[in-house]
């Protein structure tokens, strides 16, 4: 480009000091100005990388690697290699697989609803919540792969033409809506999270020193300048996005929930089970943001950006949906036997006091009672404590699917087939590796990509201004 | 190995005939020496089978051929008799493309009729089985048959000159040719006989009549002529003489299908839960003591009642042990006895002379002889005489015996004083084994001359006095075997073939002089039997002069008895006395009433177990002093207190693969006492190790917990046409439009009341369609394959336990809850309502399986072994072998139901209804299973599910399934 | 902005750096009422009122988005009906050939998927926003920087009128070039 720069000597420039507002509060604390916050964000990708997180990443890869083999040993002999039998057919796999399709909507409930609601506070958690949606949904995905008896054929589940006369697929089955609904969601995920990238990643380009990261922020930051006529496109579009993905992701764990809604096998076809299965992703999710950026805001010395006052407000949502799945518990006990249905209310009294009810109790000790001590602000402001409790919200979580589908399964219509399901090695291992997937990738986003919208973080850094 | 390909590879040999091409079909690199034998084995069985194994004689197919004339890729028919036991019955043999694959009942048999039992299902299997002997043995060295003939000759000669005692040992023998045939060989000799044992004998039924008739036989019993069936402990249903036979006549009398209102009534005293008490209306559990008392009570009573003259220790006889209840309850079945005189039949398993003796007693004072007992046709199913056995081994360790021959019996695993007979056996010098493998008496025998299997050679029988039926080889010897008869012949310098023989003695000494031989033997052979019309005779006299010592016996045994722990020792209906524990059919099909496989265990009362603090499995120390053997302990309700149940047939050293150290051998437990053997051991001890073991068992749950899943009614609710209540109003309703149904909708009915709980449904199922056998650690993890399952309910206390039986099977829903669930289509509905489940398409989701109500799919967890080429061999090449990580189920036999519509289409006519039998329908001896055409309003199907008793499983799910049921009626009230 | 690239040739830009999205407000607000003729402004992140202030149209992407969903709604159903009625209708557990109501999950998603994709694929094309794409970008916009650019479209151009007013709106730099991307 051919430019004739004309230098004008620098006109005079007072140094901004922002007038602190008494009503609110500022969200970025350590008043930091525009050039602090791309400082401090993208010195943290050309920072070499600390201890802390190369002992958290060996961890999980280690973790991940035995997951990979397991996996491998699970494909190649046969399911015959887990718990299941002819009764619960079942268990770990799709306990996890909803498990994770749960932790996967915290992210984009923040982006998406929180955007819509105009909720500023989102803007230093979105980009890593998002990050961790994306991960989540890839640890969701390989279990319905690797659950099938013959995972190698599992794009016959995909309804395109063959040769087979042209058999398509099952449209009336949960299964193939859950392959829609979350590869649907992994996409718009993916965008969604991208484009919020975007301008950052030009940041990054416009002052990284290394010559490797520039090449790699210039191809991906799309050649973003800054220009307002993108700027504005890019906010329309941002906000048609939101609107897609608010009932998008209602759908998804809607769906989730049909695979069990829509069967017969008491305990199951339940129509209570999409708000109650939306609440609990969103609860679940919430935790795991609130467990992850806990770690973040250590790992990374972000706790200017990501304040006690973010967690506060996180506490107040897993308060609010972790109380809609306690009353979705109580919702199941009683219509269990207002339904007079002899079948429902054996699964209740089965859950609660049945072979599995160590389960159950777990899961209403985690998932019930836990979050209510949220009610106290001491708890909400107390980072050791959230750290704790969003950790056993998150474990009550997992039971919970646990107890849905194993304890529905193993005692239904004819009591000649009852059977008991226990987990072998080689399921906990694959459990365990899918954790040891969603650390490793998540830990290579931090040192990879920017951890805070800095393009928003700026846009709300005068919250408390004027 | 896919057993497809093998059977190709077949088609294409019988093409052109030579020896099959091993590479081809042989895929281990390396070739140890096992594979190397099974190589041998194969290329045999490969060379037999090159071009339809016709053997050179003519044989005959069956009377009504599905088929006008052979066709490759069909299946034909032969009628045959089966070896499972010495029961003999009538069986079909279905050959497909010059292999039999699968054994069905025979409608026209006149015992049988088209019953089968679960152990003659599994005999394919054993035809198949590659443990058996390849060629004959010297020893342990493999011999040729030139060499051991020559040999053996040689040393008979000896015998002959010198003089010695020769003994021919087999089990019960029902062929009469054959018994000429052992009887020839003996007339060489100045000292031969022949010695009949059975390891689970009712010798004290033949003693008995021969002291209180004159007869050493044991009658025919008529359960279908019976109104009212009194039984002490005798499993008819399940191991006693002829069960097959037995079952058919019971249920024949307690069927309530077509309007019929009336059924026999059946009352039980056991200490143990027998099948045939599971099924009795009326059972009482007593202490064996007990049982005692109760019989000589009966037999009182009905004295007393009957005005007959008894003994004065019957007449006199008080019972001690019998509690005020009990009197009771056999006062009343005196009176109920008494008003079906001549009517009622009276029957004990105690192989206990005197029990018997009493019992003829009973039978006679009730005018039941000519009836219901029968002298005149004597049974030869169970011919073991225990003396002469006792007196053999007496012989043999006194050094007397110069040459034994052994066939079809293992006393090495199966007497109860093994260590004697073998110390005696050890001492003869000429001891030949004609067993097919080599099993715990072969091992230590000089020669082993393998006999081929049943399904490989001629043979007759004559189970009943006067009807016959014969035997043909459906398939040349696998292996270097021969018929035993031939052997035998031979060693008598007789070089004619045993089917010669077969023909000249029937031409001799069965067929009337002056009939056509060649049209009545063609005829015979075609349907498998041949009766010789009886003129009615009258039945020997009734001589009570031993009544009364048997009577006094009887009162010291109860006394020996009362109070004390009992071993009772039994047959299980699929284990049988242990011959074929190398049948891992068998090993898997559960039991009835424990649901345990590949076990046996020490049945114990909840009680005992209490007083034990025994659990499910806890592995405990039964001894009686003389023997002493662990077992798993099993938790059986039901059981009297006083009792320790063992199954016998376990614990195998030498059976093979599959039936090597499977449980415990219980046959110690046996003694010798008054002339018969006891399999009650008195004077037991009991006690826990510690340790613990888990069942392998396909059911954990034993009650209903008041759930509606099985109607039960007794006969005066029915009759009241109690029975179809509340049904009819379930009529439900769908928001869909119902799909239209084809030419054709296929239905079932299964009546709860005729089932028994036989479980031969099981294994034909398991035959037919290529069920995998996934052993017993699978089965552990509740992983077992059966397509129909037989669920057990256990209702009521202790004292009064009621059992219910419930076959399940794919109920081919019309609103399946399976389908709509699938993801790829793999499981969709035909236009003739079947369900149907494409393999090649199924991903393996299990999603089906968890929605299904009935829990009647079958999951492949692994690729299940099908690397046995011999055993292959076995597999129904109209039915896919399923790969892993598919869904599998019971599917109506739809290769059987395409058949008979292309049969019907190359005829150009409709299906006939009944013309269609799935393979759990054909040989349910019990007749419990209808199947048949829905659409067509006359079939039978359609008639049953318009009974009244016609219910269906889970009717508020609206699956509309295609199976229903039958309400099971007990006939509570008193007759 | 491809008018841009025909102008180009004759055409000089001014652009002036602030430091405070509230100066480029107000610069981009008195330009425009001064009758400068406003380029486009560069920030780091969108700054509220500034498309009213340079006087940008409301984009039509909503539009697209609407259609691109609408699109995805009528492949969705077709596909399934097609695929389950027409092409190879089966008895599935006795439902209709047509069970519409089972048909909505797989419907909605599809709608989603188009509506989302196709909105941002348009985005990009709309800005010329792709891989390696090459386009000039002010030194530090990214970070702290605010631009106004503005375009001397004819010679009654006054660059020191426009010096005045950037400088009063406390401009820290101002740069002129011509024919740029």
């Amino acid at each position: 480009m051919a430019v004739a720069v004309k230098h004008t000597e620098d006109l005079a420039h007072e140094a901004t000091h922002p007038v602190v507002s008494p009503l609110r509060k500022p969200l970025i604390e350590g008043h930091k100005t525009y050039g602090d916050v791309t400082t401090d964000i993208c010195n943290l990708l050309d920072r070499r990388a600390g201890a802390g997180w190369w002992i958290a990443f060996s961890v999980s890869f280690v973790l991940m690697v035995a997951g990979i083999i397991a996996t491998a040993h699970t494909v190649s002999t046969g399911i015959g290699t887990w718990g299941l039998n002819k009764t619960v057919g079942w268990a770990f796999d799709i306990t996890n697989f909803v498990f994770w399709i749960g932790i996967g909507h915290a992210g984009t409930f923040i982006s998406a609803i929180l955007f819509l609601f105009n909720q500023k506070w989102r803007t230093s958690v979105n980009r890593s919540a998002e990050a961790m949606t994306i991960i989540a949904v890839m640890c969701a995905g390989i279990f319905p792969v690797i659950h099938m008896g013959r995972p190698w054929l599992f794009y016959w589940i995909l309804p395109y033409p063959n040769n087979r006369g042209s058999l398509w697929v099952n449209f009336r089955s949960p299964l193939v809506w859950d392959f829609f609904a979350i590869s649907t969601y992994f996409t718009i995920s993916l965008v969604f999270w991208y484009l919020g990238l975007v301008p950052d990643l030009a940041t990054a380009r416009d002052r990284t020193i290394s010559k490797l990261r520039r090449g790699f922020y210039k191809v991906l930051s799309l050649g973003w300048n800054g220009s307002n006529r993108t700027w504005s496109r890019y906010e329309t579009v941002y906000l048609v996005l939101a609107a897609l993905a608010t009932p998008l992701v209602l759908s998804v764990h809607s769906i989730v929930s049909f695979d069990f809604a829509t069967s017969l096998i008491p305990g199951w076809h339940s129509t209570i089970f999409p708000p109650y299965f939306v609440a609990g992703a969103v609860f679940s999710g919430f935790a795991m943001v609130m467990t992850l950026m806990i770690l973040v805001r250590k790992l990374m010395r972000l706790e200017d950006y990501i304040t006690v006052q973010h967690l506060e407000n996180m506490c107040k949502v897993t308060l609010l949906t972790g109380s809609i799945v306690s009353l979705a518990y109580l919702t199941e006990v009683f219509i269990g036997f207002y339904s007079g249905n002899p079948n429902e209310m054996f699964v209740i009294v089965n859950r609660v006091l049945g072979p599995y009810s160590w389960a159950y109790w777990t899961m209403v000790t985690c998932n019930a009672i836990v979050p209510q001590l949220f009610w106290f602000k001491r708890v909400r402001t107390s980072v050791p404590l959230i750290f704790v409790l969003s950790i056993l919200v998150n474990v009550g979580m997992w039971f919970e699917r646990f107890v849905i589908i194993v304890t529905s399964l193993h005692r239904d219509f004819l009591p000649s087939s009852w059977a008991m399901y226990m987990p072998t090695i080689t399921e906990i291992t694959i459990m365990l590796g899918s954790f040891g997937l969603f650390f490793t990738l998540f830990l290579l986003f931090l040192r990879i990509f920017p951890v805070i919208s800095m393009n928003e973080v700026k846009g709300v850094l005068h919250y408390a201004r004027r | 190995m896919n057993g497809e390909k093998l059977w190709k590879i077949f088609q294409q040999q019988d093409a052109d005939r030579d020896s099959v091409d091993l590479v081809n079909i042989e895929p281990r690199a390396a070739m140890s020496r096992r594979t190397f034998i099974e190589l041998i084995g194969f290329s045999a069985a490969a060379a037999a089978l090159a071009g339809c194994r016709a053997p050179e004689q003519k044989i005959i197919p069956f009377i009504t051929q599905p088929m006008a004339e052979f066709t490759p890729g069909v299946g034909l028919f032969y009628a045959s008799t089966c070896g499972g036991c010495s029961a003999s019955c009538g069986a079909l043999v279905k050959v497909r493309d010059g292999r039999p694959i699968k054994l069905e009942g025979n409608d026209l048999h006149p015992l049988t009729g088209g019953g089968l039992c679960a152990v003659a299902h599994a005999m394919v299997f054993e035809l198949y089985d590659s443990d058996r002997l390849r060629q004959p043995m010297r020893g342990s060295q493999a011999a040729t048959w030139d060499e051991v003939d020559a040999e053996i000759k040689k040393q008979l000669d000896g015998i002959k000159q010198n003089g010695g005692k020769v003994r021919v040992l087999t089990s019960t023998i029902t062929s009469p040719t054959t018994l000429a045939v052992i009887e020839k060989f003996l007339t060489q000799f100045t000292d031969g006989k022949h010695i009949t044992y059975d390891a689970v004998s009712t010798a004290a039924i033949r003693k008995a009549h021969l002291k209180t008739h004159g007869r050493e036989a044991i009658p025919s019993y008529k359960f279908d002529a019976a109104k009212l069936i009194v039984s002490f402990g005798a499993d008819f249903l399940g191991t006693w003489i002829a069960p097959v036979e037995f079952t058919r006549g019971y249920s024949q009398a307690r069927n309530l299908r077509d309007g019929r209102h009336e059924m026999s009534r059946h009352i039980q005293f056991e200490s143990r839960l027998t099948l045939a008490g599971s099924n009795a209306d009326r059972r009482v559990k007593v202490s064996p003591a007990e049982e005692i008392e109760s019989l000589l009570l009966l037999a009182k009573l009905v004295a007393a009642k009957t005005g007959q003259q008894a003994p004065a220790e019957i007449a006199s006889f008080n019972p001690t042990n019998l509690n005020p209840r009990l009197q009771q309850v056999v006062e009343q079945t005196a009176n109920e006895l008494v008003k079906l005189k001549g009517a009622s039949l009276v029957v004990s398993g105690a192989n206990d002379t005197d029990a018997q003796v009493v019992v003829n007693f009973i039978n006679n004072a009730l005018g039941n002889y000519g009836a219901t007992v029968d002298l005149n046709a004597p049974s030869a199913q169970k011919q073991g005489d225990d003396e002469a056995m006792a007196e053999l081994v007496r012989e043999m360790n006194a050094g007397e015996v110069k040459a034994l021959i052994i066939s079809g019996v293992n006393p090495a695993y199966d007497h109860f004083a093994r260590n004697e007979f073998t110390s005696g056996f050890a001492k003869v010098p000429l001891k030949i084994s004609l067993n097919p493998t080599r099993d715990e008496t072969s091992a230590n025998a000089d020669f082993i001359c393998p006999q081929s299997h049943f399904l490989e050679s001629w043979n007759d029988a004559e189970p009943r006095r006067g009807t016959f039926s014969l035997s043909q080889p459906t398939i040349a010897p696998l292996f270097q075997t021969r018929a035993y008869q031939e052997s035998l012949l031979r060693w008598s310098g007789d070089e004619r073939n045993f089917y010669n023989v077969l023909r000249e003695h029937w031409k001799e000494n069965i067929f009337a002089k002056d009939a056509n031989f060649d049209e009545l033997w063609d005829k015979s052979l075609e349907s498998g039997a041949y009766t010789i019309e009886r003129t009615a005779a009258a039945q020997p006299a009734f001589a009570s002069s031993d009544v009364g010592n048997a009577a006094t016996r009887l009162k010291t045994r109860a006394m020996t008895l009362a109070g004390k722990l009992t071993v009772a020792l039994y047959e299980k209906i699929l284990m049988r006395d242990g011959a074929h524990a190398n049948n891992p059919w068998l090993q898997e099909l559960p039991d009835p009433i424990t649901k345990i496989t590949w076990d046996n265990y020490a049945s114990v009362s909840p009680a005992l177990a209490e007083k034990l603090q025994l659990e499910e499995g806890s592995v405990v120390r039964v001894s009686n002093g003389a023997t002493t053997i662990e077992l798993p302990a099993h938790i059986q309700t039901g059981q009297h207190d006083d009792v320790i149940a063992i199954a016998v047939g376990y614990g195998r050293t030498h059976a093979g693969k599959a039936g090597n150290n499977i449980g415990a051998n219980a046959y110690p437990f046996v003694s010798f006492d008054n002339g018969t053997f006891q399999y009650l051991a008195n004077g037991a001890s009991i006690e826990k190790t510690g340790a613990k073991i888990e069942f392998a068992s396909t059911q954990r749950h034993h009650t209903l917990d008041g759930r509606p899943i099985i109607k039960e009614f007794t006969l005066a609710e029915f009759i009241s046409g109690h029975a179809g209540e509340g049904e009819r109003e379930r009529q439900s309703q769908s928001i869909w439009k119902d799909h239209a149904y084809g030419e054709h909708k296929w239905g079932m009915v299964v009546d709860l009341n005729a089932c028994t709980g036989c479980s031969a449904c099981i294994l034909s199922c398991q035959a037919e369609n290529n069920v995998p056998v996934v052993g017993r650690e699978e089965v552990r993890r509740q992983r077992e394959m059966h397509w129909i399952r037989l669920d057990r309910y256990f209702e009521g206390d202790g004292e009064t336990t009621k059992v219910v039986y419930q076959p399940v099977m794919c109920a081919q829903c019309d609103n399946a809850s399976c389908e709509s669930v699938c993801p790829v289509l793999a499981t969709v509905h035909s236009s003739e309502g079947l369900n149907m489940q494409v393999y090649n398409r199924c991903v393996g989701t299990r999603y089906c399986a968890n929605n299904c109500a009935y829990k009647v799919r079958r999951f492949n967890w692994f690729d299940y072994p099908h690397d046995d080429e011999i055993a292959n061999l076995a597999l129904n090449p109209d039915v896919t072998v399923r790969t892993r990580g598919v869904m599998e189920k019971c599917t109506f036999c739809v290769q059987r139901i395409e058949e008979k519509k292309i049969l019907a289409r190359n005829e150009g006519r409709a299906i006939r209804d009944g013309e269609i039998q799935t393979a759990c329908q054909q040989s349910c001896p019990a007749q419990a299973i209808t199947f048949g055409d829905l659409v067509d309003q006359e079939s039978r199907a359609n008639h049953l599910k318009h009974d009244e008793r016609d219910y269906i499983l889970l009717p508020e799910l609206n699956l509309r399934p295609a199976i229903s049921y039958l309400a099971k009626v007990r006939n509570t009230e008193e007759a | 902005m491809h008018a841009v690239r025909r102008e180009s040739i004759n055409t000089r830009y001014t652009a002036a750096f602030f430091k405070r999205e509230e100066d480029l407000l107000a610069a981009a607000v008195e330009a425009r009422e001064a009758g400068f003729e406003i380029h486009d402004a560069y920030t780091p992140f969108p700054v509220h009122g500034l498309d009213q202030a340079v006087g940008l149209r409301r984009s039509r992407l909503t539009w697209i988005a609407f259609i691109a969903g609408s699109i995805g709604l009528a492949f969705g159903l077709g596909l399934q009906v097609y695929t389950s009625v027409y092409d190879w209708p089966l008895n599935v557990g006795g439902k209709p050939f047509n069970s519409f109501p089972l048909f909505i999950p797989v419907t909605f998603e599809l709608m989603v998927l188009f509506s989302g994709l196709i909105a941002i694929g348009v985005l990009l094309i709309r800005n010329r926003l792709w891989l390696f794409s090459k386009r000039l970008v002010f030194d530090r916009v990214t970070d702290d920087r605010f631009v106004l650019v503005l375009r001397q479209s004819d010679a009654s151009f006054d660059v020191r009128r426009a010096m005045k007013l950037f400088a009063k709106h406390g401009a820290i730099k101002v740069i002129e070039g011509d024919e740029f991307v």
